[in-house]
C-alpha cells in the first residue's frame, strides 16, 4: 500500500522541482524573441503550460499503454479478454484513472504556476479550459487504443513511445513555439495534437482569448478524434483477431 | 489439432488426458474462445464457437493453471470481485457468491490478504473459485490441482465432484496429464496425442486400469 501512495504523490515533488527550476530558466533567458510576442513574452508562462500539458499527454498515453504491456506479462490481460466485457471496453476503461490523473497533474501545475506567474484563469475562460482538455484527453484515448494494438501485436512498447515522445516534444511546442522551427516542418507540427492543445491553451491563459481564436485549434482536435478513435478501435479488433488466430495472446 | 471430433454430454465430467505437448492445454483454450479456430466447428451448451462467443462466455466458466493471472497488489476479494464485475453481476451478487465459494474452499480467513503474499496451490483455489462466480453452466479446468497438496487436492475432487456436478448440475471439461486425477474425476477420458484424439475410454464400460490403456497407447 505505502507503494501505491508514493506512486501517486511522488509527481507533486517532480512538478514542484520542474516549476522551480523552469522559473529560474526562464529569467536567465532574453524573452525579447518576436516568437514569444505571441505569448506576451512571458517564457515561464510559456514553458509552464507546455510542460503541463505534455504531462497530461504522456500520463494518458504511455503510462495507460504499459499498464497494458504489464497485464501481457502478468497473464491478466487473457483473463480480462476472456469475458462477455468487450476488449475495447476493458482497455480503455483502464485508462481512465491515468487520464483523470493526468488531468489533476496538469492541474496542479497551473496552480502552483499561478502562484509564481499571471494566468488568465477565470469564469469566462475556466469553460474554455475544460473544452480543450476534454478535447484533447479524447484525442489520447485514441493514440492509447492504437498504441496497445501496437503492443499487442509486436510485444513491445518501447520503439514506438520513444519515436512518439520524441515527436511531441519536438514538434508539440512544449518548450519553444513551434514558428522558430524551419519553415517545411510547421505544417507538420500542425498534425500534432499536443500542438493545437497547447496553442488554444496559451491563446486562453496567457491572452485571454475566446473560443472565436481557438476555433481552428479545437476543430482540428475534433477532427483528430472523428480520424483516429475508430481508426485505432479498428486496429486494437484487429490485432486482439489476430492473437487470438496465432494463439499468443497470453504471451510477450 | 488435427481433427478432434468430441462429444460431452450435459452434467458430465469428461476428462482430456496427455502427454506435455498433446495439445491440451490448445484444445481448451479453443474451446474457451481464448484462441479462434482455423478450421472446424464446435458448439458449446447449443451455441456456435465463432458465431455465438458473446453467449458462449456467458456460460462457460474457465479456469488456467497460471498464477500469473490475478493481480499480486490486491486481496484475494478483490480480484474477485473485479472479474466477477466483468460479466455484468450485480454487485450484491458478486459479494454473496464470492463468500460462499470462499467459505466452501476454505479461503475465508485469506480473503483480505494480498494475493502475492498467498502460496501457489491457494492462487490456484482462488482461480477456481473466479471461474464460477458467474455460475457458468460448463467449467473448462487445464490442470486444476496443479501445485495443490494431497489434502487440497482431494478438496478439490470432492468440490467438483459433489459441489459442482452433482449438487449444481455443471458440465466439467478438465485437461490433465495426472492419471490418477483423470481415474478419479472422469466418467469418460479422451487420450490425445500431438493434437490427435487417439482413444476415448468410457469408465461405465469395464476395462483395466487407465494406466494399462495409457501404456497400450505410448
Amino acid at each position: 500500500m505505502a507503494g501505491y501512495r508514493l506512486f501517486f504523490f511522488s509527481p507533486i515533488f517532480a512538478i514542484v522541482i520542474n516549476v522551480i527550476t523552469w522559473y529560474y530558466i526562464s529569467r536567465l533567458l532574453k524573452v525579447d524573441n518576436i516568437a514569444y510576442n505571441f505569448c506576451g513574452g512571458n517564457y515561464f508562462a510559456f514553458v509552464l503550460i507546455g510542460i503541463a500539458a505534455y504531462r497530461h499527454a504522456a500520463t494518458a498515453v504511455f503510462v495507460s499503454a504499459i499498464n497494458i504491456m504489464k497485464e501481457i506479462e502478468r497473464g491478466t490481460l487473457e483473463f480480462n479478454l476472456l469475458t462477455p466485457t468487450k476488449p475495447i471496453a476493458v482497455i480503455v476503461y483502464s485508462s481512465l484513472w491515468n487520464n483523470i490523473y493526468g488531468c489533476l497533474q496538469f492541474c496542479f501545475f497551473l496552480l502552483l504556476g499561478s502562484l509564481v506567474t499571471k494566468f488568465s484563469v477565470g469564469i469566462y475562460n475556466l469553460p474554455l479550459i475544460i473544452l480543450i482538455i476534454f478535447l484533447s484527453t479524447f484525442c489520447y484515448i485514441g493514440l492509447f487504443v492504437g498504441l496497445s494494438a501496437l503492443a499487442l501485436i509486436f510485444k513491445n512498447l518501447e520503439p514506438f513511445k520513444n519515436i512518439i515522445n520524441v515527436l511531441c516534444i519536438t514538434l508539440g511546442g512544449v518548450y519553444f513555439p513551434i514558428s522558430i522551427l524551419p519553415l517545411w516542418l510547421q505544417p507538420v507540427c500542425r498534425l500534432v495534437p499536443l500542438t493545437n492543445t497547447l496553442e488554444a491553451l496559451r491563446k486562453v491563459l496567457i491572452r485571454g482569448a475566446s473560443l472565436y481564436d481557438i476555433w481552428p485549434n479545437l476543430g482540428f482536435l475534433l477532427i483528430f478524434i472523428c480520424f483516429t478513435l475508430p481508426a485505432s478501435v479498428f486496429l486494437f479488433n484487429y490485432a486482439v483477431k489476430k492473437n487470438r488466430i496465432i494463439g499468443n495472446i497470453a504471451f510477450y | 489439432m488435427d481433427r478432434v471430433s468430441l462429444c460431452v454430454e450435459r452434467g458430465e465430467i469428461f476428462c482430456l488426458v496427455g502427454p506435455n505437448g498433446s495439445g491440451k492445454s490448445t484444445l481448451i483454450r479453443l474451446l474457451a474462445c481464448s484462441i479462434l479456430p482455423t478450421s472446424g466447428t464446435a458448439r458449446i451448451n447449443g451455441y456456435d464457437l465463432v458465431k455465438d462467443i458473446d453467449k458462449i462466455r456467458y456460460s462457460i466458466g474457465v479456469v488456467f493453471n497460471n498464477e500469473r493471472s490475478l493481480y499480486w497488489r490486491l486481496t484475494v476479494k478483490q480480484n474477485l470481485e473485479y472479474f466477477a464485475s466483468l460479466y455484468n453481476m450485480p454487485s450484491g451478487l458478486i459479494r454473496y457468491r464470492t463468500d460462499e465459494f470462499l467459505e466452501l474452499l476454505d479461503l475465508k480467513e485469506e480473503k483480505d490478504t494480498w494475493v502475492e503474499a498467498l502460496s501457489s496451490g491457494i492462487k490456484q483455489k482462488i482461480s477456481i473459485i473466479r471461474g464460477l462466480l458467474h455460475d457458468p453452466d460448463i467449467i473448462f479446468m487445464d490442470e486444476p490441482t496443479r501445485g495443490l497438496d494431497y489434502m487440497a487436492t482431494q478438496k478439490i475432487w470432492r468440490f467438483i465432484k459433489e459441489e459442482l456436478v452433482l449438487r449444481r448440475k455443471k458440465t466439467v471439461f478438465i485437461c490433465t496429464n495426472y492419471l490418477k486425477e483423470a481415474e478419479e474425476l472422469g466418467e469418460r477420458l479422451a487420450v490425445i496425442n500431438k493434437g490427435r484424439v487417439i482413444s476415448v475410454v468410457d469408465k461405465r464400460i469395464p476395462s483395466g486400469p487407465l494406466v494399462d490403456t495409457f501404456d497400450a497407447l505410448f
